[in-house]
């Protein structure tokens, strides 16, 4: 292979890191406390809102529903808006985000319902106000469960990541297809793919001992 | 100082309100440990949980230390419950905390500096004897050592009220004792009021001034421990007051044959009435059954005895039983009577 590729390949790799930070970081700033008011304004909880709590639910349901690759084209207008334009590797966010932060939201609300409602209780009892219960009980208590959402949020990510990069986006993707699908270089093409796995397998390690670490407990 | 004034809760279950507290009327004065017992599904749990309001009566009025909760905002009503500590069955630590971070949990929440905490804390850890286990996480503790974590995190904010529903259901009966004895030792060191929710008369009997009977939503008998206890009126009470030996199933014993069931309480138990009475009344005793208890300071014995000699002397020992204080019950072979 020519040096010049190899440039391309660190360069869609840096990429690929960017677009999944970034996704990552907007889908749990998102999704998280959407999770945490999926949960505390359901029937019988902290702060029952019955009508934030079913508008929330749809809308969730209705990004988790559509397929990827439309949201991607769905979303161009809205790209457009926000990132000034609808190609390259930043405008491969905000349908990243669009299709994870729903995902995560779900992931969270799991994770905060396996509180146990007695310690919950607790809390009240001794006077602790509804924001105090969230960041101190909820919060806290589910830490492993939320732990594993985010890792499992990230590697998803990853998989979406080279699709949104297939669409003019960049990244590890992009250059698999460019090269392997268009060009028909296969080794490019394994290499690239090899590369996404490597990513997967350190995100889920990395994942998976935080997890441990804070499950000792 | 807790007044409930015709409390009642109903839940809506599938479109039905059921009644689980009628008209609750209670008044337990500061200083006091109040024991409140009822079988499984009485509405023990509601009905404490009615005190600090986790659970909003659907009438009446809860006042603790003079401050009518019932009339309450959310807000004022938090301050309110940092002054209710309470003591659940399964402990509720927060699994995330170590023992000393669960008991500076209410402190973190009432906003105390940090080394005021810390102090607090460690005074509190040494009181329940677990200072050693102080970073150990709850799952690292036996469920006595959680519920001392429980208790210590209770009182740290310094409540006037301790809450404690359940507390020692879950634990082993050694485990048990020593948890009641902390809780004793509590009340009088720092003359909190306890309200203590059991299903177990022996709970009630070892640490509890007054007890109130719950019986399906109402408050059936209420009245001093010993009184309960010598007196039961209501048969759920006399039913529990068989839990501790109270009243148990007569021996066997042949027909014709004079059985005494007799109940000493306080200093009479220490003395050798039996022996008095027998010369007096120039009868023989012989020992059926028996057994010695206390009611939190107070002690007791029940003694089961086949009295043997003439019908005049018979009747003078029941006399002369009765005369020294001693609760004296015939026993009938066949089932079980009073005597005249
Ligand atoms: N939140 C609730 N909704 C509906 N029914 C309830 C609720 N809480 C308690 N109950 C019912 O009230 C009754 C009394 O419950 P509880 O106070 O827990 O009794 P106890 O503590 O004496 O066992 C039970 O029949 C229970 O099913
Ligand atoms: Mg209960």
């Amino acid at each position: 292979m020519d040096p010049g590729l190899w440039g391309e390949i660190g360069q869609a790799s840096l990429d690929t890191v960017y677009m999944i930070a970034l996704s990552v970081l907007f889908s749990v700033a998102i999704g998280g406390p959407v999770g945490v008011l999926l949960v505390i304004a359901g029937p019988g909880h902290l702060k029952p809102m019955p009508w934030l709590y079913r508008a929330m639910g749809a809308v969730v349901n209705i990004l988790r529903s559509v397929p990827f690759i439309i949201l991607l084209i769905l979303m161009i207008p809205l790209t457009r808006l926000l990132v000034g334009t609808s190609i390259g590797v930043t405008a491969a966010v905000p349908p990243l985000v669009a299709s994870a932060a729903p995902f995560f939201a779900r992931l969270v609300e799991t994770a905060l319902r396996e509180v146990d409602r007695g310690v919950i209780e607790a809390a009240q009892a001794m006077g602790a106000r509804p924001a105090q219960i969230i960041w101190k009980v909820l919060l806290p208590e589910a830490r492993p469960g939320l732990v594993a959402g985010i890792t499992i949020t990230a590697v998803n990510l990853i998989g979406y990541s080279a699709m949104a990069g297939a669409i003019g986006g960049g990244g590890l993707g992009d250059l698999a297809v460019r090269y392997g699908y268009q060009r028909f270089d296969t080794g490019v093409m394994l290499l690239t793919t090899a590369l996404l796995v490597v990513f997967v397998q350190l995100l889920q390690w990395a994942g998976d001992r935080l997890v441990l670490h804070f499950s000792r407990r | 100082m807790i007044e409930l004034d015709g409390v009642s809760k109903e839940f809506v279950v599938g479109g039905r309100a059921v009644r689980v507290l009628d008209d609750v009327h209670l008044s337990i004065p500061r200083g006091m440990i109040y024991g409140i017992i009822g079988h499984s599904g009485a509405g023990k749990s509601t009905l404490v949980r009615c005190i600090n309001l986790l659970e909003r009566p659907s009438a009446g009025r809860v006042v603790v230390n003079d401050r009518e909760l019932t009339a309450l905002d959310d807000g004022s009503l938090q301050r309110e419950r940092q002054k209710i500590g309470m003591v659940f069955q399964h402990f509720n630590l927060l699994s995330s905390r170590t023992a000393a971070e669960n008991v500076a949990f209410p402190l973190e929440l009432a906003g105390w500096p940090k080394d005021k905490r810390r102090r607090r804390v460690e005074e509190l850890l040494r009181l329940v004897g677990l200072w050693e286990l102080r970073d150990q996480y709850p799952s690292r503790l036996s469920g006595g050592q959680k519920q001392r974590v429980g208790i210590a995190r209770a009182l740290a904010p310094e409540p006037d009220v301790l809450l404690c529903d359940e507390a020692t259901s879950a634990l082993d009966p050694q485990t048990t004792e020593s948890i009641l004895e902390l809780l004793a030792a509590i009340n009088r060191t720092f003359h909190l009021t306890l309200v203590i929710i059991t299903h177990e008369m022996h709970v009630v009997t070892s640490i509890c001034d007054r007890v109130a009977v719950l019986h399906q939503g109402r408050i059936v008998e209420e009245g001093p421990v010993v009184d309960l206890f010598l007196r039961p009126q209501n048969p759920v009470t006399r039913e529990f007051v068989r839990q501790v030996g109270g009243r148990e199933d007569p021996p066997i014993h042949p027909a014709g044959e004079m059985v005494l069931h007799c109940l000493f309480v306080g200093e009479i138990t220490h003395e050798p009435i039996l022996f008095e009475v027998a010369e007096e009344a120039g009868v023989r005793f012989n020992i059926l059954q028996g057994n010695v208890g206390r009611m939190k300071e107070i002690p007791y014995g029940r003694l089961v005895v086949a009295v043997h000699g003439s019908e005049n002397g018979k009747t003078r020992a029941v006399q002369a039983l009765r005369n020294r204080g001693v609760r004296v019950e015939e026993v009938k072979a066949h089932g079980s009577g009073t005597l005249g």
